[in-house]
Parts: C-alpha cells; structure tokens; sequence
C-alpha cells in the first residue's frame, strides 16, 4: 500500500505494537492463570487442583451460590430496569431527567457501598433490623440487593439505549389499526427491545458474580467464587487453587459476554435508519403507576447514598447520632488515610488519560491503517475479549506474571505503573468499542485526501480523527476514571504498600470494624466521580456550543 | 493549472486488480489527451472506481503500468503522481474552515500558504466563503472546495470520483455544466467516474464503457449513443430497444421471426442476432414491413411522450417516442410499426454476455 511510502515503519510498528501491548498484557498473564490452575505442587501440570476444589464441599456450594446469585441479579434487576427505562424514554411523566440521573448514580459507587447501606439499616445494629421480623440481612438477601443496587445502572443505560431506538412511524401505524396500548407493547415494544433486555441480564449476570465488595460486606456465610479467589489467595496464600476458582468464574462471564455482545450486535441492527422519533402521548392511569414505581426506585437509590453519607458523620449509628467529622480522619485508621483519597484521584486521571490516549490510537490503527491486515484483525479480536475477564482473575493473573523475577517487567510489579497497566486493560473493551463508532462515523476517505495531497495519516489522525471525536474521547475518558476510583477486583492483589487506593480502603475499613470511615471513605469516591461527571458534561457542553461535532453513540457496557 | 505546450497525457496500460480469483479491473488500457475531460461510465461494481483509485494511487494494481507524459509512475505515491482527486463524499474535514481544508493539502511550511489558498478560492469562485466551515455551505459549492483542494499541487490530471452523486438530483444538472465549465476553463485533464450515463454524455469529450472490469467502447458521447460496439453498450447508454432476431439466409434477418431486416454485413446463418433501435426512431406506418403491436401504455415526458407498445412473441414492451404535440391512438389502439433500416443496429447474441 502506498501509504506506506509516507511512514514506513509506523504503519508497520504501530499494529504490531498493539497487537504486542494486549498479547503482553492480556493473553500472557491469563494464559499463565490457567497453566498455574494446572500444576500441582511440585510443579508438574496435573488436575490434581480442579479435583481438590470438586473435593472441598465449601468450594463447590460457592459455585452454585454463585450461579443463583447471578441469575436472581437479573431477575430482580432487569425487570426493575425496563420499569425505570420505559418510565424515562417512553412516558412524559415528570423528573424524567432526574431520574435518569439518579439510576446511573451507583456507577459512581464502589460496589461496596450499597452493601454498607444495607448493612446499616437491616445488620445487626441496623435502623430498620426488625422490619425483617428475625431474618438477617448478611447472606443471599442482602448479596441479591446490594448487587441489584450495584448494576442497576448497566441494565437501565442498555435498556434506555434500546427503548429510545423506538420507530414512531410503527406506533402510528398499530394506531391506525386499532391495536390497543397492551397488544402494541406486547406486539412493537418488547420485541423491538428483546436484544437490549438480552444484553441487559448477560451484563447484570456477570456483573454480579465477578464483584467481590459486596459479598465482602454482606455476604456472610453465602460463600461465592470472587470471595473465594479472594480468600483462596490473600487468605491462604494458595496461588494456584485461586486460579482454579478464577478460571471457574471466567466460565460464565466469558459465555455471558460472547451472547451479550451477539444480542447487542442485534439490537443495534434494529436501529432503522430512517426512523422517525416516537413521541410518547400521556395517559393518567399508567403514567402515576409509573411514576410512582421510578419514584420508588429512586428513593432507594438516593436512600443508599444517604444512608452512607449519614453513617460517616454521626458518632455511632444507630445509637448516637449526633453529627462528627472524626470519621474523616483517615490518617487515624487503618486503610491508607487522606493519601489513600490523592493517591486513587492520580492513577484515575492517569488511567483516564493514558488509557483514553492508547486506546484511541488502537481504534483509529485497526479502523484506518492499511497494512499488516492479521496484525489489526488480532487486535480488534484481543480489544474485545478484556470484557470477558472478572477483575479479580486479571487481578491475579498480574500478580503471577509479574511477581516472577524471569518477567521483563517484573520491575513493574507492585508499583504505581501495574496498577495503571491493569486499569487500562481491564478497562479496554467499552473504550475501544466506543473509539470504533466514534472512528467509523468519520469519512472512509479523508486518508485518501490526505495521501492525495502528500499529507500523512498521523496528520488526519491529529487534525482531523481527534477534534472530530473530541466528545467520544471525553466519554471514554470519564469512563476510566470513575471506573478506576470504584474498582477493587482488579488491583486488591496488585497495590504496592506505599499506594494506597480508596476503594480498597473502603474494603479494608470495613472489614477491621472502621465502618464509619469506610462509609466516610466510599462517599469522598463518589463525590470525586461527580465532580468527574458535572465537569465532562460541561467540556461536552462547551464544545457542541463552538459548533463542535456530533454526537457519537457511545458504548455503555460494563467491564465485570 | 494545466501545464505549458507539450503533450500532457496520460497511458494507462492493461490495468488489472485481482482480489483472490475475482478481477476487480481487467486489462484496462485508455489513453487521455491533453486538456480532455474522460468519463468512466458502467454499472456500480463495474470496477470503474478500483481503476480510478489505482491511477491516483490509493490502490496497487496487480499488473499493468501507468504513465504520465512518458514517464511510469505506477509505483509512485498518490502524492508524486500529479494527479489531484475529488472523492464521491468530497472528504471535506467539518472541523475546519473553508479555507483550512485547502491549506491542509500544501502541509506547513508551505511558502506563501495564505496567498495560494485566497487564489485557489477566487479560483473556485468561493473567496467569500473562506472562513465559512462546510457544513455551512451547499453542495455544489462543498464540490468546489474539494475542487480547489484537489488542485492545490497544480496537478496535471484532475480525477473525480462520482462527484454529482452526492447532490440532490434537481441541481445536479445544472451542476455538471459548471464542472465541464470549469474543466474547460482550468484546461486540466480531467478523468470522471460515474455510473450515470446521462451525466457522462452531458459532460464528457470521450466515454469509456465499462462492464466488469473491462473497457467495451470508447469514444465520443456521439459515437457511444449513435453506434453503440454492443449490446451492453446500446441499452446502458440512453434508451434502447433490444428485440431478438435471427439471421437467414442470403443476407437477411427476422426480427421476432417476423419482420425481415437488411443487415449491413453478412452474419453467419441460423445465428441468433440482438437487434436494437432507439424509442426515436420507431416510426408508426402502414407500408409492408411493418410489426403489428397494441399501444398499452404513455409516459409523458414534457418535451416527448414515451409509448409503450406489446408485440406478440416479445416480453418487454416495445418503446417508442413521440413529439409530444403528436397524434397518437388511445390505449389499446391496434398500430403497426416500422424500423427504419438506417436506424437498426444488429449484433450477436452472444456478445451480450
């Protein structure tokens, strides 16, 4: 290809340097994490490990635990969603906005925190305990909720990107035909949104058996596989069953990808392109049950975050609840202190930065160079898979590779630059998903213009590809900060001593009985993440009013 | 723009592009003189924009050569060739002015940037509009800023990439007049691709047919619509009527087994012929040799009203054009129908494959 001619060897570094970057970083240490699950003690590879954990009765009852967590997550979740979702896209009832607003609000919440809240108002010493008449909040009730809390706003994002997709000139037409409102939902709504529901349940599933913080929390004796890995191996210091029970995990979450990303691929097809917007009508009777339901769902959304926010600043909840700010004293507990907050703010917006930087550029070489087609059709393939891998498992995976004084890189290990190498690909997938349709949106040729007046591709990539994707790269960006403050799974076995991260602080607080503080600690991450979210919306704001780009859809699933 | 006395033109050699086993452009030859406007003209994946991408270099061909002014430049980079392209979609950058979309093609550095670009819009006629960014601007003149870029490194050979088909079809028309203007003015030699034949004869000096991958006729829109090589070519350029017939002996044809016509050269005997005439010139008459047909339909067209006629043993209606001030029967009238001998064109059926 001639293009070429222009930059020899970036156009052939540059896909091979991706390709390089996720094999490395990727497929190296996972491929590890299964040969480690394979050798026994004395180092011969042997089954003996899987045979231990079919053994162990603990380990297997996790396994099922697990799966019945995950699928009662996404009955509970997913129907909840749709409600919420139809009530924002589908009705004219008031606080839409606000809704929509507060449904996402636990994206910026370490999965930790609604489990806390739970804890305060129905544990041991909980406000509401005796609402549950004896039961205990700490095993699968409490798991099921605070995991229902936690991927809330995964299903609602997905089923609002499927319901706002609404044909109006279909709904005309049922009209006209006379079908009532129950046989059009039935006949036009649910099947034109069956793919995002589809999509929906996979994320919610696998979502919720990979989280690690709130079976931590809540989980009590309902044991499942992200606790075991955990214990396996910060407990037991057993490497190798951890990676047993890792690989075991990535089971489901692999398939559940593989059919999200099927029923996602679907649900975008349905998208005609010469559409006409549905303008919802009003109607009393369903839009008040709507309403009140969102209503509802709100409130105890709100109500989780103001619970936390509540606990950190009375002096004992629930029996003194006059107000203090001693549990703000993070240097005074065990978890990291005040750095702990600096130290999770710095490797955030370098995750968000370096991330956004090289995952872009990836998108824009596997979209637009011409040459070394195997090398960009790997790395398509590679970008893709990261979605698929629980955080505890790439978590694990990276403290084997990278712990082994033979690894190039072992200088890395338990340092700042692992824990931003492991963010970023773990990370990786909706980032490059989004880079691809912000990249696809933009004219084939303008390579081809450049290339006819001499110029290079790096040129278009810089004056043309960025300014135009400028909101996609804040989107992508704001993604891997606010995901780099919650995450714990994939860093819990990866943070050096002297860096201490606030959601693992949350964690460890909480687990040495400094509840307060963790509650203290996990609402300073969220307010962070707002902060994060209000000043990408008003960069997005300023550039649409200097006549800036359009809108590209950005990708919104979740990284398990 | 285009360079001083000499002969500036362009050889394109047996051209061909193989992806896997299928040819994409096959053994394309076609020369440009100085100063012409050329149109590619065939059916959408007729391989008519693979060859045009090859000859500015955006693709490699798998074998053939390409020369400009005697000099091969086959291997060259789309930059070295001389040759400036408008895409099908302009390729305009929306991020940038008018004016920077033109200054990009010069890079930095370039000396007196500022100057070039002002003289490229005033030569575009679009010096008021510089600062404006493109989205801003109509279609016609979003093709005259990729114009003006494309001939910002004072090409020798202007190539364009379907350059109407972006443009709304009610100025379409008066639009690919500007461009043949323009082309005339800038004296540049131009290479068009389109799979509008309309278009091609409206702007071109020479017409290439093209049927996968390969060159059937060139020549001047006359030529191509007055004496089509082939069938291909009679029906995809203008209207045309293709009626099977068959040749017998001592030098005559049956059309339709029916009517005999004189054919201008022998064909070989019992061959199965295609014959073709324009709706134009099909005459209405009651002399002998004549078809018996049923009016079944009229199209009026403004200036000609297009009649659509059955003929026992044909499947396609029969078309024929009328002024539009004419006598004609009423639907369902019984009329026969002559073909004037001049008018006929015959080829072998079996070069429409």
């Amino acid at each position: 290809m001639s293009g070429a001619r222009f930059r020899p060897r970036a156009d052939w570094l540059v896909p091979l340097f991706y390709c390089a970057f996720l094999l490395f970083f990727f497929a190296a240490p996972l491929g590890l994490l299964a040969v480690k699950s394979l050798t026994g003690a004395d180092g011969s590879l042997t089954l003996e490990n899987y045979r231990e954990f079919l053994r162990a009765p603990d380990l297997f009852a996790s396994l099922r635990n697990t799966l019945y967590l995950g699928v009662a997550t996404v009955l509970l979740t997913v129907p909840l969603a749709f409600l919420l979702a139809y009530g924002i896209e589908r009705t004219r009832i008031p606080l839409r906005g606000f809704f929509g607003h507060v449904g996402a609000a636990s994206l910026l919440a370490p999965s930790l925190l609604p489990a806390m809240a739970l804890v305060y108002l129905f544990g041991q010493q909980g406000l509401l305990k005796d609402l549950l008449g004896g039961h205990t909040i700490y095993g699968a009730p409490g798991l099921l909720l605070a995991e229902t809390i936690a991927t809330f706003p995964h299903a609602l994002v997905i089923l609002r990107t499927a319901l706002t997709a609404a044909d109006g000139r279909l709904y005309e037409q049922a009209h006209l035909l006379g079908a009532g409102r129950w046989r059009t939902f039935f006949a036009l709504t649910l099947p034109a949104a069956r793919h995002g529901i589809v999509s929906a349940a996979f994320v919610v599933f696998s979502l919720a058996i990979a989280d690690v913080g709130a079976p931590k929390v809540v989980g009590g004796n309902f044991d499942v596989l992200a606790l075991d890995i955990y214990k396996q191996v910060l407990g037991l210091q057993n490497f190798n069953l951890g990676a047993v029970v890792a690989i075991l995990l990535l089971g489901p979450t692999v398939l559940a990808v593989l059919f999200e990303r099927w029923a996602a691929r679907r649900q975008a097809a349905l998208r005609a392109s010469r559409a006409t917007p549905y303008a919802p009508d009003t109607n009393i009777g369903r839009d008040v049950a709507l309403f009140s339901a969102c209503a509802l769902i709100a409130i105890g959304i709100v109500g989780v975050l103001l619970v936390c926010q509540l606990a950190a600043i009375v002096k004992l909840w629930p029996y003194d609840m006059s107000w203090t700010l001693d549990h703000y004293r993070f240097d005074d507990f065990d978890g990291g202190g005040w750095d702990a907050v600096t130290d999770s703010v710095l490797l955030a917006a370098v995750t968000a930065l370096a991330g956004t930087a090289l995952v872009f550029g990836g998108g824009y070489v596997a979209e637009r160079l011409k040459p070394l087609r195997w090398a960009r059709a790997l790395y398509s393939a590679l970008a893709l898979a990261p979605a698929a891998v629980p955080g505890l498992a790439l978590g694990l995976a990276y403290a084997l590779f990278f712990n082994d004084p033979a690894n190039p890189l072992h200088v890395i290990y338990a340092t700042f630059w692992i824990l931003l190498i492991a963010n970023v690909v773990h990370f990786f997938t909706v980032p490059h998903l989004t880079s691809i349709s912000a990249i696809k949106a933009l004219d084939p040729e303008y390579e081809a213009a450049a290339q006819m007046s001499g110029r290079s591709i790096f040129s278009v990539f810089r004056a043309v590809a960025l300014p135009l994707s400028a909101t996609a790269l804040a989107e992508i960006a704001l993604y891997l900060f606010v995901n780099a403050m919650t995450t714990v799974s994939v860093v819990v076995f990866l943070y050096p001593p002297a860096f201490k991260l606030a959601a693992v602080a949350v964690l460890n607080m909480d687990d040495a009985g400094d509840a307060a503080p963790a509650a203290a600690m996990g609402m300073m991450i969220v307010y962070v993440n707002l902060f994060a979210r209000l000043a990408g919306a008003l960069a997005t704001y300023c550039l649409r009013r200097r006549g800036g780009p359009a809108d590209v859809p950005v990708m919104e699933i979740a990284a398990v | 723009m285009s360079s001083s006395a000499g002969a500036t033109h362009l050889e394109v050699e047996s051209l061909t592009k193989r992806f896997g086993t299928l040819a994409a452009v096959d053994g394309l030859t076609l020369h440009l003189d100085e100063g012409e406007f050329v149109c590619l003209v065939g059916p959408s994946g007729c391989g008519k924009t693979t060859a045009l991408r090859i000859i500015a270099g955006l693709e490699k061909p798998t074998a053939g050569s390409i020369r400009s002014n005697g000099r091969d430049i086959t291997a060259l980079a789309p930059a070295e060739r001389g040759m400036g392209m408008v895409f099908q979609s302009y390729a305009l950058f929306p991020n940038m002015t008018v004016a920077q979309n033109i200054a990009f093609a010069f890079g930095r550095g370039t000396h007196d940037r500022q100057a070039r670009v002002s003289q490229l819009l005033e030569l575009v006629d679009l010096a008021r509009f510089a600062r404006r960014r493109p989205n801003e601007l109509s279609g016609g003149q979003q093709q005259r800023v990729a114009i003006a870029r494309a001939l910002a490194r004072e090409p020798r050979f202007l190539l364009l990439d379907e350059p109407l088909s972006a443009l709304d079809p009610q100025i379409r028309g008066r639009l690919r007049n500007e461009l043949k203007l323009l082309q005339r003015r800038l004296g540049i030699t131009t290479l068009m691709v389109t799979h509008d034949q309309a278009e091609a004869l409206a702007v071109a000096d020479r017409i290439a047919v093209m049927r996968a991958g390969r060159i059937l006729q060139i020549g001047t829109p006359r030529e191509i619509y007055t004496a089509p090589a082939d069938p291909f070519t009679a029906g995809f350029v203008g209207a045309m009527n293709l009626l099977p017939a068959t040749a017998e002996s001592e030098g005559t044809v049956r059309l339709l087994d029916k009517l005999p016509l004189a054919p201008r050269h022998e064909m070989p005997r019992g061959a199965k012929i295609i014959a073709a005439i324009r709706p134009e010139h099909v005459e209405f008459s009651n002399a002998p040799d004549t078809l018996a047909a049923t009016l079944v339909s009229r199209e009026f067209q403004g200036a000609f009203v297009r009649l659509s006629l059955a003929i026992a043993g044909l499947e396609q209606p029969l078309l024929v054009d009328v002024g539009n001030g004419a006598a004609v029967p009423d639907d369902g009238a019984a009329v026969a129908v002559r073909f004037p001998p001049e008018h006929v064109r015959l080829f072998a059926a079996d070069a429409a494959r």
